[in-house]
């Protein structure tokens, strides 16, 4: 994963450093160098932004899970039933329910199969309703979704801080591209073409840093 | 109210009825054939005898997350007891009704937070139109009598940074309709600069020969 951040950081600041050409005078390099180290943070920080959409998804399924597992659980009586007849919808969820259902029709314990199969989950409530089931103790519905509520306040609270950092990067970046063309002279189209496509590139990587986080809409 | 939060108000009805002991079907019958346009589907389907899974397709698939999931629990009732769903679900549907009221509130900050963006656009455009307006005037106040290009192309090039700064915000407030603040932006932009015209058009006095 460094070594694929490295490469686009290195690839995206060359790409740069062609689009902006002589426009910027001697701050280019030490903004190249800005450039490239927000690419490497991007890169590098997406799989923890995958996997905390994942669980975010999955702490809301995860109520459902219980729900029905509870249902079930009280009709059959049976664990390896309740998790044979489970039907969640998340996709990885789906794929941990059945694998352990298979496990459970192999022959393995259905507590050793939950945990096994759990282990690939990002949200914890959801492991905790896979391995309610198998602890045969369905606990009383209903104050399960702690790790789902405590997921959008979290969101909502970066959300709240990177939005107006966001704002000022779009407010304050064309003005001080205008006053440094107005300072510089620098009237003749190319330049100010070259001006246009840093600003591009410092607003984008601004967006995509702040909506990074920006959890479930 | 809102459509989404009636779909749930009648599935927890559904759910609270079989709670108490009615059929899954009747009460999905008795509470949705009111409820356009998923809801007269479903009844529909169940009343031409299609099973549950099939006739709460139209609610299973349907865009809302919280619907989709209530549909689905109820879907899951022929494979265990339809009173203890009805029971567990009651409780699922008023904390799924809890999630919609709450997105139902994000909405509305989200209606405040682009109301500002606009108005963000709209001084953008103003403050750039002011600087590239009057910018370059400033500028060739020196004593030099060295004259300077002409800061036409600054104008366009200024008009510019102001729409994509406005057009990224818009992008991230209100996703496809970021054209919006694009628009208020120059448009903003062209009357700020169409009112200093008269003063960006002052011709350049020579300091030199007052000197």
């Amino acid at each position: 994963m460094i070594g694929i951040g490295s490469a686009c950081a290195i690839v995206s600041a060359m790409l740069v450093g062609f689009a902006v050409g002589g426009s910027l005078g001697q701050a280019k390099a030490a903004t190249l160098v800005v450039v490239a180290i927000l690419v490497f943070y991007i890169v590098l920080s997406t799989p923890r932004r995958i996997l905390d959409s994942q669980r975010v998804a999955q702490a809301r399924e995860s109520l459902m899970l219980s729900a029905s597992a509870t249902a079930c659980l009280s009709v059959t009586g049976s664990r390896a039933k309740t998790l044979i007849l489970l039907r969640p919808r998340d996709p990885t969820l789906v794929e941990t329910a059945s694998e352990a259902g298979r496990m459970v029709l192999l022959g393995e314990r259905v507590e050793s199969a939950v945990a096994r199969s759990s282990d690939n989950l990002a949200s914890y409530s959801a492991s905790t309703a896979l391995i309610s089931i198998a602890s045969m103790s369905p606990r009383e519905f209903g104050t399960r979704d702690e790790e789902a509520r405590g997921l959008t306040l979290s969101s909502e609270l970066s959300r709240e801080t990177k939005l107006p950092m966001f704002m000022t990067i779009c407010f304050f970046t064309p003005i001080m591209l205008v006053l440094y063309a107005v300072f510089t002279r620098s009237y003749d189209p190319t330049t100010l073409a070259e001006l246009a496509a840093f600003e591009f590139v410092a607003i984008d990587l601004a967006f995509y840093l702040s909506a990074a986080d920006r959890g479930p809409r | 109210m809102n459509s989404e939060l009636t779909t749930i108000y009648s599935l927890r009805r559904v759910l609270e009825s079989a709670g108490e002991g009615m059929g899954m079907a009747h009460s999905l019958v008795k509470e949705l054939r009111n409820l356009h346009p998923s809801g007269c589907e479903t009844a529909r389907l169940l009343l031409l005898g299609h099973p549950l899974n099939i006739s709460l397709r139209p609610l299973t698939e349907c865009e809302s997350e919280e619907v989709s999931m209530l549909a689905s629990l109820i879907v899951s009732a022929p494979s265990s007891s339809t009173a203890s769903i009805g029971k567990n679900g009651e409780a699922f549907a008023r904390t799924l009704e809890g999630w919609v009221r709450a997105r139902e509130n994000g909405k509305l900050e989200q209606k405040v937070h682009r109301f500002r963006s606009m108005i963000t656009s709209v001084v953008l455009g103003a403050v750039t139109a002011m600087i590239a307006s009057l910018g370059p005037l400033v500028g060739d106040l020196d004593l030099t009598g060295v004259t300077h290009p002409s800061s036409t192309a600054l104008l366009y090039g200024a008009a510019g940074f102001a729409a994509i700064g406005s057009a990224m915000l818009g992008l991230f407030m209100s996703g496809r309709r970021f054209y919006a603040n694009a628009a208020v932006s120059l448009l903003a932009f062209a009357a700020v600069s169409y009112l200093a015209t008269p003063l960006a058009n002052v011709p350049s006095i020579g300091l030199w020969g007052i000197k």
